[in-house]
């Protein structure tokens, strides 16, 4: 007999009818749509930002240094003379691509740990949880500007560094849903049917733990964004002449009497991106888990 | 009492061996060689193996590890190579810095976020608890360095109400030491009321709930006595373990605040490390801010234990 036996969905995944349900939830809280629509336009922003920006983001120009917001340029000219608008749409690429990345870094290698760990149980987990919990304790900005100190200061590195630091949330996350799934009764019959336990861990556990991991990373993009807006301010993000919502702050307060619109357009364009980002996670909490 | 705080230390020396493992283990990280670092770049190979040599970079890393953390127990936490400054008075000089700056914060988002999240709890579903949901989230979302630097334009350079940046000692001069900290603290303070407002919302929801508030009502008591000694009082468990564990959201914070304003405490000292590749440093803080994190949890557990009768009784 094959040692692999395919059964039916696992129990409770969502079926057709229940995503619908969960979609028209989602739909109705009016916060959720409009976190969904910034969002949204943000990543458009991203995608089309050669077709939207009106200048080369990086062409110095050394007539128009620190020139006020004008109908030429909307949010004024840089100490550079780079028009501002421009680079903000640029921006945006490296923060929703840090975001997104580190995340997907911190996603890839807490959850299996966390569902491993859980899954297994017992010395190991212990084990696991003591580490994962040490991780914790360092405050994560801290670890995040330690790791990235120590790699060198890049947009990548920014982002392995957040994404390390992000980890052992997930893992943590993960390892106790895994531990509400495990002794659910179709867990119990997929494991006395022969299933794998590679199988039970990825077709079975791990699809059942997904929706509070999914609200987790759309939290957690907001929150890397913010870092790697701290790292680039720092000038351990995103290097120059490239373009960046953090590193534009950390020059415009060199001019903050002179040219203060180098310092308002940048934050309002993180503030808003992470207000969408968290508006999005708690309108999905509130759709994927009604009890609460 | 005693015997629980015992066990809770004791529960807490695996967590801290580890953080050190991991704080160690960043150096391991760095391209090239170390001894590269002391001399701060080019030299002879000779000098090199002698550096490796005096500073123990040969040594298995078991043996490095033991040597580091024998001298972090003794408070020796290394020689910046640029100075030659020992760290750890350094960074005990810092440290008062940055605790006036987190405890005034945490004052700040104690005052703002408390009875705003009470007050959203008793009006559930009015104006003021739409607002305060639209505030406690802004208050997340903003950047606090953005915040810094909008507080500074306003209020240091157009209104000069308030200086721009550094710092002056509270034992020195009081009200000059207010007026340096009241836009930082404002800066750290916020973010971490917009979570003590959600928080405090959500307990005093949970409590208001309860048989034993419904009782009081019944029996006529008044509404602010239900509200502040019977809800209150039992919300506040998972308030103060919030406030307490905020402690290291307050140490980040610090870092790009104390950046933004020019305050000499801790936050500043890891940003001018790393720009001076003072890794013996950046580890030194990191470690520090990993074992206050464990400290600060062993206290929200005592605290807890005191605030909440029931687990007292049953522990003793």
């Amino acid at each position: 007999m094959s040692a692999t036996v395919d059964i039916a969905p696992p129990g409770p995944a969502r079926a057709p009818g229940q995503i619908a349900w969960i979609v028209r939830r989602f739909l109705r809280n009016k916060a959720a749509v409009a976190g969904l629509i910034v969002v949204g336009l943000f990543v458009l922003v991203a995608i089309f930002a050669p077709l939207l920006a009106p200048y080369d983001p990086i062409k110095t120009n050394w007539s128009e240094i620190r020139h006020a917001p004008s109908a030429a340029h909307w949010f004024g000219t840089d100490e550079l003379g780079r028009d501002i608008f421009s680079r903000i749409i640029y921006g945006a690429r490296a923060s929703l691509m840090a975001g997104v990345v580190s995340v997907v870094i911190a996603f890839v290698v807490g959850v299996p740990i966390g569902i491993v760990s859980g899954y297994v149980g017992g010395v190991f987990d212990t084990v696991v949880m003591r580490v994962i919990d040490a991780f914790l304790a360092i405050p994560f900005l801290i670890m995040a500007i330690a790791l990235a100190a120590f790699l060198g200061p890049s947009l990548t590195n920014a982002m392995i560094a957040i994404g390390i630091s992000t980890a052992p949330i997930f893992a943590r996350l993960a390892r106790g849903q895994t531990l509400v799934v495990k002794v659910e009764e179709y867990i119990e019959a997929a494991y006395s049917l022969g299933v794998r336990p590679m199988t039970l861990l990825t077709r079975y556990i791990f699809v059942n733990a997904f929706p509070p991991l999914l609200v987790q990373s759309t939290l957690a993009i907001a929150t890397a964004i913010i870092a790697e807006a701290a790292l680039a301010f720092l000038g351990l993000g995103q290097q120059p002449p490239n373009a960046s919502w953090g590193s534009m702050l950390n020059t415009a307060r060199m001019a903050l009497s002179q040219a203060p619109w180098m310092s308002i357009y940048p934050g309002v364009a993180i503030f808003l991106t992470v207000l969408g980002f968290n508006l999005l996670g708690d309108g999905l909490h509130d759709a994927l888990d009604p009890k609460d | 009492m005693f015997s629980f705080i015992v066990r809770r230390v004791l529960a807490a020396i695996p967590t801290l061996f580890i953080i050190s493992v991991i704080v160690f283990s960043l150096q391991q990280l760095l391209p090239g060689d170390p001894a590269l670092l002391v001399t701060g770049g080019e030299a002879s190979a000779e000098t090199l193996a002698q550096i490796r040599e005096q500073f123990g970079f040969n040594d298995p890393l078991v043996v490095q590890y033991w040597h580091w953390i024998t001298d972090v127990f003794h408070g020796d936490f290394g020689t910046s190579y640029r100075t030659r400054e020992a760290i750890g008075p350094m960074l005990a000089s810092k440290i008062p810095v940055t605790l006036t700056l987190a405890t005034a914060a945490m004052i700040i988002s104690l005052v703002i976020g408390i009875p705003a999240g009470i007050l959203a709890a008793i009006w559930r579903g009015r104006g003021w608890d739409h607002a305060v949901t639209v505030i406690a989230l802004s208050g997340i979302s903003i950047p606090n360095f953005w915040l810094g630097i909008i507080l500074i334009l306003v209020f240091a350079v157009n209104l000069g109400w308030l200086p721009a940046g550094g710092y002056v000692s509270f034992l020195e001069d009081p009200v000059q030491c207010l007026r340096t900290i009241a836009m930082p603290a404002f800066v750290l303070g916020a973010a971490l009321a917009g979570a003590m407002m959600r928080h405090t919302r959500s307990a005093m929801l949970t409590v208001m709930r309860q048989d034993y508030v419904r009782t009081a009502r019944a029996k006529g008591v008044a509404e602010k006595t239900v509200i502040l000694k019977h809800a209150f009082l039992n919300a506040q468990v998972p308030i103060i373990t919030l406030a307490t564990l905020q402690f290291g959201t307050l140490l980040a914070g610090a870092v790009l605040t104390e950046q933004i304003f020019s305050i000499p405490g801790i936050g500043k000292m890891v940003v001018d490390a790393v720009f001076n590749r003072e890794y013996q440093a950046v580890q030194a803080i990191t470690l520090l801010s990993g074992a206050a994190f464990v400290l600060m949890s062993l206290l929200a557990d005592v605290l807890y234990f005191i605030a909440n009768p029931k687990l007292r009784t049953k522990t003793l």
